[in-house]
């Protein structure tokens, strides 16, 4: 992450494409991760992957970013995108569960189908872990994603989500506690 | 119970990050033991997602079609942007004269009540009503301190929560017990911030540490050993010299002497 910094610095100075490169190497499989954990698809998270790329290389030279700030932005940018998508495959006009019943759905839904796939995909273990995280509320789910997959600091988190890093702490204690007693029942 | 457990959890968590083992962090908390490794236990599986990956992509061919959707992208941007600009009735304007009135009178008057409030809560205590206020200031003034004097700012809150816990001590309520545990456990906070600002290189942590030692020390004789988060931090000296028969409040009073005595000499 310390060279994130001069990346960002000598992309926007210079415009050569070679910084991109950098920052795209160093974050692409963690995007694709990310996307891969709510959708369990291979070939639509590796779509997204490339959008969130296109969008960032359209805005990375007009604002000023450090790495801090960037990882907060690409990761919202993600975001945003998994919502589009989301609102394209949900067919109900309702506005505020909308999200949150597209993402059970469509991750639980690919998990049921395609668990034999997955079962070799991800490994028995990690299987039976994202099981249990299906019984986790979207945000908790990102939130647990983002500090102990992706190794985020409170700040961070708090920026993507735009709120406060007490209540960031406060989900993430209630996600990891549920998760923790649904792998314990599920021995 | 489960507010505690939060607590522990949270503390952990932090002084993992700052490079301590899990292994420290349950022997800290031994109490604790057997629920925080049911947590790590869970965390472990977490980090084991960490080995999904994309299939080997080209990473030329991929970066190649990035530049050309992007550069499509913004041309078609640059089509809405001047299609818009061609409709009638695009440059329609607002008057900002009233909002700014309202918005600039909300704010003069919200500005001197919360100067007001912030006043009056500076010698709260934990536990009050205007205790939240005062830290909540406290936590501002941090934000906007200039990182080189961050140091000098951390030691006053040093000195604030060591007032505070010993204040609660001699008020001598049980119920007091919750809150000094968790001023003690910043009290380390605080000195563990000073460090890493460098504080101390002006030869005032031998101070600092025997009042640190001393408030825990009362703590522990007055209400025994209650709680294995009140265990004297490793980093602390516990040899406190021939200053050792100080009293806190003596400590503290030098401890601001010398502070007032580095400023003068700027």
């Amino acid at each position: 992450m310390v060279n994130i910094n001069s990346y960002l610095k000598n992309f926007k100075k210079s415009g050569d494409n070679i910084w991109f490169e950098k920052i795209y190497v160093q974050f692409l499989p963690r995007i694709y991760r990310f996307f891969y954990l709510k959708l369990f698809d291979k070939q639509l998270s590796e779509d997204l992957t490339s959008e969130v790329f296109i969008r960032v290389y359209k805005n990375l030279q007009k604002i000023n970013l450090n790495a801090k700030t960037f990882q907060s932005w690409i990761y919202r940018i993600a975001l945003n995108l998994l919502m589009d998508h989301y609102r394209r495959k949900t067919r109900y006009g309702k506005e505020e569960p909308l999200e949150e019943t597209a993402d059970d759905l469509i991750g639980n839904d690919m998990l049921l189908k395609n668990s034999s796939i997955l079962k070799k995909e991800l490994g028995f273990e990690n299987f039976k872990l994202i099981g249990a995280m299906g019984k986790l509320t979207k945000l908790q789910k990102d939130i647990i994603i983002l500090k102990f997959v992706e190794d985020f600091d409170y700040e961070t988190i708090a920026n993507i989500f735009g709120k406060s890093q007490s209540t960031i702490r406060g989900i993430l204690f209630r996600a990891i506690t549920k998760l923790k007693n649904e792998i314990k029942n599920n021995k | 119970m489960n507010g505690k457990t939060e607590k522990i959890f949270n503390r952990c968590l932090k002084l993992i990050s700052r490079g301590y083992s899990i292994q420290y962090c349950l022997k800290k908390y031994s109490r604790y033991k057997d629920t925080l490794e049911e947590y790590f236990e869970t965390i472990k599986h977490l980090e084991n997602l960490k080995n999904i990956k994309p299939k080997d992509v080209n990473i030329k061919s991929s970066l190649d079609k990035i530049y050309s959707s992007a550069k499509n992208n913004t041309e078609q941007d640059m089509d809405k942007i001047k299609s818009k600009a061609a409709a009638p009735g695009s440059g329609r304007r607002v008057s900002l004269l009233k909002p700014a009135v309202v918005f600039i009178t909300v704010l003069v008057v919200t500005i001197f009540s919360f100067a007001g409030t912030v006043y009056a809560s500076q010698n709260s205590l934990p536990g009050e009503n205007l205790y939240p206020v005062k830290r909540t200031a406290e936590s501002i003034q941090l934000f906007f301190y200039p990182e080189s004097k961050k140091g000098q700012l951390h030691f006053k809150l040093l000195n604030n929560r060591i007032y505070e816990a010993d204040t609660l001590m001699e008020s001598g309520q049980d119920s007091d017990i919750e809150l000094i545990e968790e001023l003690l456990f910043e009290i380390d906070e605080e000195y563990y911030q000073c460090k890493k600002y460098n504080f101390f290189e002006a030869g005032n942590e031998e101070e600092a540490i025997t009042t640190i030692n001393n408030i825990k020390s009362k703590y522990h004789n007055k209400y025994g050993q209650h709680n294995q988060d009140t265990e004297e931090h490793s980093v602390y000296n516990e040899d406190t010299g021939n200053k050792e028969n100080m009293s806190n409040e003596e400590n503290m009073r030098e401890n601001e002497r010398n502070q007032n005595r580095k400023g003068n000499g700027k």
